[in-house]
């Protein structure tokens, strides 16, 4: 650096005015860079270290072909009976027109599944038989640990998993997070949800306007 | 009645207050024009909405024009923007407040005094519950005093109302019937409650709605509604005495198309957060910082209440969620406490909202991530024992608990959307939280409950202060009347002018003051007649 440029063995490669300007401009980058980290660092900590639904994705309904492969791990993930496909369809295509951000994650759950089915089978994921698809979803699932992100109580070691999944993993998280658990919600809020934990009246369906006042196998009292 | 250029009446904002305001006046042979920012539901789709309910997704709020523009933080303080308000998805938990909060300062040295007492309030607070329809039982004695029976009879208590009432018992803490804003008998044209537990969407109109009052007064032929009519400015006249009119916009094929109406009266019950804002964005030279600003108290004393659940594991099933809303409540500690240098909470027992087999769900997978039967075997044997009991507490109102304007984010029509500042770290706040905590978890360890557990929040849905009510235009934003100081023809309903706030959900007192309004709004008009 003799005469201010930077050589390479005897050759000169830039001159010291392109230097200087990549010195100012890298500066400068670096500084603007900086400044917007230290004032959105919370934000984008925020952001990047916890699983949030992106509001402001399309909404929208799902392909056949997508659908087919909800219908496939709902067949996994339900006791049997599973409530009808019909059920199930209505059901993904009001979270995924009417809740902001769930058209995205179903989308990239169908892809994420399809493409470890292709991977490991050479198949989409809807085609494979029922052992297969749980393998796959054991291999998805198994370990991870998105629910644990609100616990406050979590141990240091879950906490380094947590983060560390939260940056490696995180297509496998988002599908447990917001497509594996809304779809375990749609069948345990189901009147068959209802009807496995005994009871035969659930929310959402009228009944006996006392029969709320008693277990559900005593008579409610008519009142006077 | 057609729209005219010129209305006696215009109100902004068609939800409790202005539902109310709207019909109690079109009684009267007023004229009123209701601007509503919000789009208008359509009745019909009430069981669509309950189904979207169930899984998770408000119906209401969810449509509320603009929601998206608000930042993060002030979109967490839930409101209903559309015809009918924030009153549609509400809990119906009725009580009136204590005489006790309407003399703070007086009886405990906290807080302020309402320029009007309990007594003043009584007879208004009964028409809005005939109006509305409250179902409740008389006569405890930890409950303010009545002139009136309820309209209808209490809900009775619930099964595990009855499980956790030994506790109760044993502890000497009385319990008693929740009132509440649904039918317990057929009432004004509307069904009995049939339990359907979904009661944020009420299929069968048994919870009163401000839209069904909405479409009474509408009946009447006196009352305009424009919904999807957003007020973005309140104008004066050259003195800055009066309002000659309101701006608001209309989104026309993607444009606001912006109109002034006229009335010889106003009314702001367009919720805490939209009435703030609308007087923090009326500028002019006569009023630099905003309509009714002179005191610098507009936005200040935002207020919501605190919230402490405690559930836990009982020995015996409990069987809730069979009914949506909560039928045993405790009044008992709400001065006792406040004697103690905490302030006022009441006990609700949770019928609802404690745990559905989705819940026991995540609890199970939290720890170990399963399906199919196995997880049905677990959960089949977990599920059903859980109880639980909240208090909801009072917050005493802070000048540093604010609603502003954020200058920094506009919404589309380019105006400051609303921000607020606000914490209840303070030491009464955090000893009532306490005893509230210890009070509850006492009730559960006395039958022998396992994993009690205990959460802390704030009722987002539930806000108060902002335009406070007061005599001295120095501390406060309208007089004893509602009228905000200084001019003589604009004012403010809703729980924005509530100088304090007890314990109580905050709505039967919106309705009481709406009634007490209207007939204080037809007489200054000329109409000397009484509503109903």
């Amino acid at each position: 650096l003799a005469d201010c440029g930077y050589v390479m063995g005897a050759k000169r490669l830039v001159s010291r005015r392109t230097f200087l300007r990549a010195l100012v401009g890298c500066s400068l980058i670096v500084v603007l860079a900086t400044g917007l980290g230290y004032r959105y660092r919370r934000p984008l900590l925020r952001r990047y270290l916890k699983l949030t639904l992106d509001e402001s994705s399309d909404a929208g309904t799902l392909s056949a072909d997508e659908f087919q492969v909800f219908r496939a791990v709902f067949e996994v993930i339900v006791p049997k009976p599973a409530p009808s496909a019909e059920n199930l369809l209505d059901f993904i295509n009001l979270r995924t027109s009417s809740a902001k951000g769930y058209y995205r994650e179903y989308e990239d759950a169908a892809a994420l599944l399809n493409s470890r089915a292709r991977k490991r089978f050479s198949s989409t994921y809807a085609s494979l038989d029922e052992r297969s698809r749980e393998s796959i979803l054991r291999e998805v699932l198994d370990g991870q640990l998105s629910f644990a992100q609100e616990n406050q109580e979590l141990s240091s070691t879950k906490k380094m998993r947590l983060t560390f999944q939260l940056l490696f993993s995180r297509p496998e998280m988002r599908f447990q997070a917001f497509v594996f658990l809304d779809l375990l919600e749609f069948y345990w809020l189901s009147g068959t949800g209802w009807a496995v934990v005994g009871y035969s009246s659930y929310p959402g369906i009228p009944k006996d306007p006392r029969a709320y006042t008693v277990a559900p196998d005593q008579k409610p009292v008519v009142a006077s | 009645m057609t729209f005219s250029e010129e209305v006696d009446v215009c109100i902004v904002g068609g939800g409790v207050a202005g539902a109310i305001l709207a019909f109690q006046l079109a009684h009267q042979g007023i004229d009123v024009l209701v601007l509503e920012a919000g789009p208008r539901h359509d009745p019909a789709k009430r069981y669509e909405y309950m189904r979207q309910s169930l899984y998770g997704i408000d119906p209401w709020a969810s449509k509320n024009p603009g929601r998206e523009e608000y930042p993060p933080e002030a979109r967490r303080w839930t409101h209903v923007k559309a015809v009918g308000g924030s009153g549609l998805h509400w809990g119906a938990n009725v009580d009136r407040l204590h005489e006790s909060d309407f003399e703070l300062r007086t009886r405990y040295g906290i807080g302020s005094d309402w320029p009007i007492r309990y007594r003043e309030l009584e007879p208004y607070y009964t028409r809005a519950e005939k109006l509305i329809g409250v179902a409740g039982e008389d006569g405890y004695p930890w409950t303010p005093w009545r002139s009136e029976r309820y309209p209808m009879p209490p809900f009775p208590f619930s099964y595990s109302d009855g499980i956790l009432k030994p506790a109760f018992d044993r502890l000497g803490i009385p319990l008693h019937h929740s009132p509440v804003a649904r039918n317990s008998v057929p009432y004004d044209g509307r069904s009995s409650c049939m339990s359907f537990a979904m009661c944020q969407t009420c299929p069968i109109f048994a919870k009163w709605t401000p839209d069904l009052t909405v479409a009474k007064a509408e009946k009447t032929g006196k009352v305009v509604v424009k919904s999807d009519t957003r007020v973005t400015r309140i104008n004066c006249n050259k003195s800055g005495s009066a309002v000659e009119s309101v701006t608001a916009a209309s989104i026309v094929n993607g444009k606001p198309l912006y109109r002034n109406y006229h009335a010889r009266l106003f009314i702001l019950g367009a919720h805490v957060f939209e009435s703030t804002r609308l007087l923090l964005l009326s500028t002019s030279a006569s009023a630099p910082d905003g309509l009714g600003n002179q005191s610098g108290c507009v936005g200040k004393y935002f207020t919501p209440h605190l919230s402490v659940t405690v559930t836990a594991e009982l020995k015996e099933k409990t069987y809730l969620e069979r009914i949506g809303f909560a039928t045993s409540q405790s009044h008992f500690f709400y001065e006792s406490s406040r004697q103690e240098g905490g302030n006022a909470f009441v006990l609700y027992l949770r019928n609802n909202g404690i745990e559905t087999p989705f819940d026991t769900v995540r609890q199970e997978i939290e720890e170990q991530i399963m399906w199919g039967d196995e997880l049905k075997t677990r959960v089949q044997n977990r599920f059903g024992f859980r109880a639980g009991i909240q208090a909801l507490i009072e917050q005493l109102p802070y000048k540093e608990n604010q609603i502003s304007l954020d200058k920094g984010v506009a919404d589309s029509l380019g105006l400051p959307v609303p921000k607020t500042a606000y914490s209840f770290n303070q030491k009464r706040e955090s000893q009532t939280i306490n005893k509230t905590t210890a009070t509850m978890r006492k009730l559960f360890e006395t039958l022998g409950a396992k994993h009690i557990r205990s959460k802390v929040g704030v009722v987002v849905s539930h806000h108060m202060g902002a335009c406070r009510m007061g005599e001295d235009p120095k501390v406060s934003v309208v007089d004893r009347d509602l009228k905000v100081h200084g001019l003589h023809n604009l004012y403010v309903a809703g729980s924005s002018v509530f100088p304090n706030f007890g314990a109580i959900g905050p709505t039967l007192t919106i309705a009481a003051l709406a009634v007490r309004l209207a007939d204080h709004v037809s007489g200054a008009l000329g109409h000397t007649t009484r509503t109903h």
